[in-house]
C-alpha cells in the first residue's frame, strides 16, 4: 500500500519536475494553439477554408478509422526499410573498412550516389518496381543507407591505438579483431547513423507516398487536399509530426539503451 | 580528419596499395562500377528496356541536354533562392535564440523535436493554399532547408569554452563583441555543416513541389516522362545530371568554407546532424 503511493508520489514529483523544466514551452505551444484558433476564428472565411483547431480534431475523428489503417502501412514500410538499410550500410561499411583499395574505389561513386536529392529517385523506383510495399520500403533503406554506412565507417576508424597494439600482441585474426574490438568501438557512431536514418526515413516514406498514389499517410495528405477536407489535411500533418516525434525518440531510447556504458 | 588518415597500415598488402596516389584508385573504382553497369544485361534476368546502360544515358543527355538543363536551371533557381532565405532566417533567429536564455528555454525542445518530424508532410499544405507553382517551390524549399541551418547556427553559437569565456570576462567584452570575435567564428563550422545539408533539403523540397504542382522544371519533366513513356534513359540523364550539379555546389561549399574558416580543416562527408 505504502508503495503505491509512493510510486504514485515519484510520478507525480517527476511530473511537476518536468512541468517546472519545461514551462516555457508548454506555453509556447498553447499560445500557438489560441493564435491558431484567433486567426481561424477571425478570418471570415468558413471553416471549409481554414480550419480552426475545433474543426480539425472533428473531421480528422471522423477519418480516424482510415487515418489508423494508413498510419499502420506506412509504419510497417518504414520498419522494413529502415531494418533493410541498417543491415546492409553495416554490412558493407565492415566489409569496405576492411578492404583500403575497395575503400577508395568506391567513395567517389557512393559519395554521388549520396549528393543526389533523394525524392528525385521515388517517381523512378515506382516506374521499375511497381506501385507497392516492397517499392516503397526499397526507395526508404537507400535513402536511410547513408548516414548508418557513413557514420558506421568513421566509427571503424576511430579506435583506440592501444586496442590494435593489444591485437597485434595477441595475435588476433582478421575475424577477430572486427568482432571484439573494430564493432564494439564502432557501435556508439552507428547507433548515432541510426537515429539520423529514422528521421530520415519517415520524410522519404512520404515523399514516395505523396506521389504514388496508393495508400499510406502521403497519399493521405494528397487525398485530404484534393477533396478539400482541410480539417483532415491539418489533422494529418499534425499527427504525422506527433509521430514522427514518438517514433524518433522510440528508436533513440532503445538504442541508448542497447549502448554499452 | 580525411578517411585517409586513420587507415592502419598493419597488413602487408595495405602498405603497398597506400603508396598509389587515392585518386588513381577512386578513378579506377568510378570505370569499374560504370563498366559493370554497362554490361550487367548479360545476366539474363534483368530486362533492357528498365535498365538503361550508361551509354544509353549518355546519348539521351546530348539528344535532349538543352531541355534537362534547362528544367533543371528552373528547379535550381528556385531552390537556391529557398535556400538563401532560410539562411538569412536561419542565423538572425538563431542568433535572437542563443542571445536570449527565456526564449531558448522556451523554443529550444520545439525545435530538436521538430528536427524529427517529416517536414516534407508540410507541402500539400502549401500547395493547397497557394496557386503559383514558383511560390509554392520557394516556399516548400526555404522550409525544409531552414531546420538543419536554425539548429547547426544555434548549436554553433551555443558552444562553450572556458579559456575564451574568462578572457571576454577580463576584457570586459559586450554582448556584441562576445558574438562578433568568439561566437560567431567558433559557431562557423557548425553553419556550414549545417549548409551542406539544407542545399540538398532545398532541392529536394523544389522537386516535390514539381512532382505535385508544376509543369516545368527537373522533377515535373520526370513525371511527365514517366506518365507517357518508359524512357529511363532520359529519366536517369536527369537524374544524375542533378547529382553532378548538387555534388558540384556541395564542393564549393567544401571550397568556400575552407576560405573562410581557414583555421580548421574540412571532412569530406560532414557531421551529420
Amino acid at each position: 500500500m505504502f508503495d503505491q503511493i509512493g510510486s504514485r508520489l515519484g510520478i507525480f514529483s517527476k511530473a511537476q519536475s518536468w512541468v517546472r523544466k519545461y514551462w516555457p514551452t508548454l506555453l509556447v505551444v498553447v499560445s500557438l494553439i489560441i493564435f491558431w484558433d484567433f486567426i481561424a476564428r477571425f478570418d471570415g472565411r468558413p471553416n471549409l477554408y481554414f480550419p480552426g483547431p475545433e474543426f480539425t480534431f472533428q473531421q480528422t475523428l471522423e477519418y480516424y478509422d482510415v487515418l489508423l489503417g494508413q498510419l499502420q502501412t506506412t509504419f510497417m514500410e518504414i520498419l522494413l526499410g529502415f531494418f533493410f538499410s541498417t543491415i546492409l550500410a553495416i554490412f558493407l561499411a565492415v566489409t569496405l573498412h576492411e578492404f583500403y583499395s575497395a575503400r577508395f574505389m568506391s567513395l567517389p561513386t557512393i559519395f554521388f550516389f549520396h549528393s543526389i536529392p533523394y525524392a528525385l529517385l521515388a517517381p523512378l523506383f515506382l516506374a521499375i518496381f511497381g506501385v507497392n510495399a516492397v517499392t516503397i520500403a526499397l526507395f526508404i533503406s537507400w535513402g536511410g543507407f547513408f548516414p548508418i554506412f557513413i557514420s558506421t565507417l568513421t566509427g571503424l576508424s576511430q579506435i583506440r591505438p592501444e586496442f590494435n597494439e593489444f591485437a597485434d600482441l595477441t595475435d588476433a585474426t582478421r575475424w577477430q579483431r572486427i568482432r571484439y574490438l573494430k564493432f564494439p568501438s564502432a557501435l556508439p557512431y552507428i547507433f548515432s547513423g541510426m537515429k539520423i536514418s529514422a528521421t530520415v526515413v519517415i520524410s522519404l516514406a512520404i515523399v514516395i507516398e505523396l506521389i504514388a498514389q496508393g495508400n499510406g499517410i502521403g497519399y493521405m495528405l494528397i487525398f485530404a487536399s484534393k477533396e478539400a477536407l482541410t480539417g483532415l489535411l491539418f489533422g494529418t500533418v499534425i499527427g504525422v509530426s506527433i509521430i514522427g516525434v514518438i517514433w524518433f525518440y522510440s528508436v533513440a531510447i532503445t538504442l541508448d539503451y542497447l549502448t554499452p556504458p | 580528419m580525411s578517411i585517409s588518415d586513420n587507415v592502419r597500415f598493419n597488413l602487408g598488402k595495405g602498405i603497398r596499395l597506400a603508396n598509389r596516389p587515392s585518386w588513381l584508385l577512386a578513378m579506377a573504382g568510378t570505370g569499374m562500377f560504370l563498366i559493370v553497369w554497362q554490361y550487367i544485361q548479360i545476366i539474363p534476368v534483368i530486362p533492357e528496356e528498365i535498365f538503361p546502360t550508361p551509354v544509353d544515358v549518355a546519348t539521351s543527355f546530348i539528344q535532349l541536354h538543352s531541355m534537362i538543363l534547362d528544367n533543371a536551371f528552373v528547379t535550381l533557381q528556385s531552390a537556391v533562392v529557398g535556400f538563401l532565405v532560410a539562411l538569412v532566417l536561419a542565423l538572425v533567429t538563431g542568433t535572437l535564440i542563443q542571445m536570449s536564455p527565456v526564449l531558448k528555454n522556451a523554443v529550444f525542445p520545439l525545435i530538436i523535436s521538430g528536427n524529427s518530424v517529416p517536414r516534407i508532410a508540410v507541402a500539400p499544405l502549401i500547395i493547397f493554399y497557394f496557386d503559383n507553382p514558383e511560390i509554392i517551390k520557394f516556399l516548400i524549399a526555404s522550409w525544409m532547408a531552414y531546420f538543419p541551418l536554425l539548429i547547426n547556427t544555434i548549436e554553433g553559437l551555443s558552444l562553450e569554452d572556458s579559456s575564451r569565456e574568462s578572457m571576454l570576462q577580463l576584457y570586459d567584452a559586450t554582448k556584441w563583441q562576445e558574438l562578433r570575435y568568439v561566437r560567431i567564428p567558433q559557431g562557423l563550422p557548425h553553419i556550414f555543416d549545417g549548409m551542406k545539408l539544407a542545399v540538398n533539403l532545398a532541392i529536394v523540397g523544389a522537386v516535390v513541389a514539381e512532382f505535385i504542382a508544376a509543369e516545368v522544371g527537373i522533377g515535373a519533366i520526370i513525371i511527365g516522362t514517366l506518365s507517357i513513356s518508359s524512357r529511363y534513359d532520359v529519366v536517369l540523364a536527369a537524374v544524375l545530371i542533378m547529382g553532378v550539379i548538387s555534388v558540384a555546389i556541395l564542393l564549393s561549399i567544401f571550397a568556400l568554407q575552407d576560405r573562410i574558416v581557414f583555421w580548421r580543416e574540412t571532412t569530406l562527408f560532414g557531421r551529420g546532424t
